[in-house]
């Protein structure tokens, strides 16, 4: 190789040179396009196009009776008939019969009494995301409430007798103490090894806690406090939501198709039960309370165009209420399950601007969310305080001990599943048995996306992969999002009621393959 | 010969970094097929020296590419330990380092010879060109 070179020939190395330089920027940037999640369904129906309907906003809930310390709802849980696509009939099973369900508005520490009534044709369980609740209120994945009338099924009603398993018959008083800081909780299914396709076909509402904190900053309020439920679904050739489900009729057999297990994701996204929606909003403060109720799908929100001045979020409050202090976040990363509450500032924009919240993870349809249209001139009397609140933050020195969770493809019932320490769940084995009173710091790996939930406690992160939290890890949180091959600690002190719960994957595909574990208080 | 494994060899590692992505952006099977390419990669490594080796020895050809197919099977060795041990932070890096290699390698069996009549292929480059054709 000591010959010099002829000009032709350097001239085929450079070009030579210069295509494997593309190549492997190509390639890297093959590495890194962390949009899908999971696996995608097409709708057979032509898509609406975006940014036609209004933003609904779920109407709240009245209680049907009040006492001294309680107020009561009834909610009945039914299949209605909606129209999500302009023209399309779609089945829905919600709340009422709406998706997203009523709002439930709670005061911090005023008790709040929920009696569910089942006329689906499966069983339910209701699970409130975020709550502080007793044991036999937190929906407990086999602590079902059979179809009315309906009870005595085969498939489920086989269960009986089962251990781990009870049954309620037609409906099911929900009480919860809600003794807790202000927060955007959301209610949602929870029925062992169907919640996927249950939550997808409408079963999801918001309840918000309200406290005196809260109230007393000088946030947005009223029409300018606004939750918005972002999930993503894919529409049948009959308008019916279509879903990989194996037993369509969600009776007996659970799971999904193979090909869908890593999560089915949607190609129309919904913000409130509406494809792509319009909210016509005045150039001032909104706060905005975000909640990601996707099956599987993650989202990275932005605002396009961003403003003028400022980050597009001001977060205010994470999954578990307020944080110390506000944090700034240019695009924000949002798996399932989380929220994250934000200010959003529109008094940079001229009247007339049109602003899209987009899902910079996803191109097409599923990268976009709604837009905002900056519709009239007022006078904000909002504003941002550089303190929100305060609370102690855990340190790894009060912790009595540290569990470890993997949670890693495997076999589940000798099939392709999900599994927590190698095992599939089970409601009858213990998995962890924390003393109330304890700080204690529970590890999470992964070896693949996953959004990790534990019920009855709020947590703090406390380092990611051997370092610091993320900027939107800031606050008390429920759900933590975990990547491919992630490490992440979090910390927390068992309170409240002994019994048992379960911690789980957020994917809910997921979860109904078994990622699920149990944790007993005691 | 030689040309054809190192053809193939850098082919296989190309895809490598695709199914990397198709896994990190949902599709969890594609690390299965990952390690299934990673093992037949490191046969090709293994069949690769072989093949440097002959062209060396008997073919009177240069010993470097020995050389570079050993460090490119003893790295890919070592890429797929990290690779199981899920040290991301390692696996990229060393990943596109192979790559890079195989690409030299790949340039190397390919390089036209220009300058050199055809029918006289023996002459400037005698070692080469009896292997690797
Ligand atoms: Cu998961």
């Amino acid at each position: 190789m000591t010959r010099a070179m002829s000009p032709s020939r350097r001239g085929f190395l450079g070009l030579l040179g210069a295509a494997g330089a593309v190549g492997v920027a190509g390639l890297a940037g093959c590495g890194f396009p962390r949009g899908t999640l999971g696996e995608p369904l097409t709708s057979e129906l032509p898509l609406p196009r975006p940014f036609r309907v209004p933003l609904p906003v779920p109407r709240v809930a009245r209680p049907v009776r009040s006492d001294g310390d309680t107020d009561y709802y009834e909610i009945t849980q039914r299949e209605s008939e909606v129209e999500i696509l302009p023209g399309v009939r779609t089945a829905v099973w919600g709340y009422d019969g709406l998706f997203p369900g009523p709002t439930i508005e709670s005061r911090s520490g005023r008790r709040t009494v929920i009696r569910h009534r089942n006329e689906l044709p499966v069983p339910v369980a209701v699970h409130l995301h975020g709550g502080h609740t007793p044991p036999e209120h937190d929906g407990y994945p086999t602590d079902l409430v059979l179809p009315v009338g309906d009870a005595a099924r085969s498939g489920y009603a086989g269960h009986a007798g089962r251990a781990g398993w009870s049954f309620h018959r037609g409906a099911k008083e929900y009480a919860y103490p809600l003794e807790q800081r202000a927060a955007t909780l959301w209610y949602h299914d929870h029925r062992m090894d169907f919640t996927g396709p249950q939550m997808y076909r409408g079963l999801a509402g918001f309840h918000i806690v309200r406290d005196d904190e809260d109230d007393a900053l000088p946030l947005p309020k009223g029409d300018k406090d606004i939750p918005l439920m972002i999930c993503d679904r894919a529409f049948a050739a009959d308008g019916s939501l279509r879903y990989p489900a194996l037993d369509p009729s969600l009776r007996d057999e659970p799971g999904v198709r193979a090909a869908y297990m890593e999560g089915v994701l949607g190609d129309v996204v919904l913000v409130n039960g509406a494809p792509w929606p319009v909210l016509e909003v005045a150039n001032t403060r909104y706060r905005f309370r975000l909640l990601n109720a996707s099956n599987a799908r993650h989202y990275q929100l932005a605002l396009d165009p961003g403003p003028p001045e400022g980050a597009s979020f001001l977060q205010v409050g994470s999954d578990g209420g307020l944080l110390p202090a506000p944090v700034e976040h240019t695009a924000l990363r949002i798996a399932p399950a989380e929220r994250y509450d934000v200010v959003v500032d529109f008094s940079g924009y001229p009247v007339g601007s049109e602003i899209n919240l987009v899902n910079t993870l996803g191109s097409g349809g599923v990268g976009r969310v709604m837009r905002f249209r900056v519709a009239r001139r007022e006078r904000d009397e909002a504003s941002v305080p550089g303190r929100l609140s305060e609370y102690e933050p855990l340190r790894r020195s009060q912790a009595a001990r540290v569990r470890e969770f993997r949670f890693r493809r495997g076999t589940v019932h000798g099939m392709k599943g999900w599994t927590i320490n190698g095992k599939a769940f089970d409601p009858t084995r213990m998995d962890a048995r924390p003393s109330l009173g304890d700080v204690e710091i529970w590890r999470f790996t992964t070896d693949f996306h996953h959004p990790i939930h534990l019920h009855l406690v709020n947590f703090q992160v406390l380092s990611r992969n051997g370092g610091g939290p993320r900027e939107s890890d800031a606050g008390w949180k429920d759900t933590v999002d975990l990547e491919v091959y992630d490490e992440v600690e979090v910390i927390t002190r068992f309170t409240g009621y002994r019994g048992r719960y379960v911690l789980h994957c957020h994917n809910l595909e997921h979860e109904d393959m078994a990622m699920m574990a149990n944790f007993e208080t005691v | 010969m030689l040309r054809s494994i190192i053809t193939v060899h850098a082919l296989a590692v190309s895809v490598q970094p695709m199914l990397a992505g198709q896994f990190l952006s949902g599709n969890f099977d594609m690390v299965e097929v990952h390690g299934v390419v990673a093992l037949l990669v490191t046969l090709l490594a293994l069949t690769q020296i072989l093949f440097a080796v002959l062209l060396w020895r008997p073919g009177r050809g240069p010993l470097w590419p020995v050389g570079a197919s050993l460090l490119v099977f003893l790295a890919e060795g070592l890429q797929t330990g990290v690779g199981y041990a899920r040290l991301l932070s390692l696996h990229v890096p060393l990943g596109v380092a192979i790559f890079g290699i195989m690409l030299l390698l790949l340039v190397w069996v390919w390089r036209p010879r220009l300058g050199v009549p055809p029918k006289a292929g023996t002459g400037s480059t005698p070692t080469t060109s009896a292997a690797t054709r």
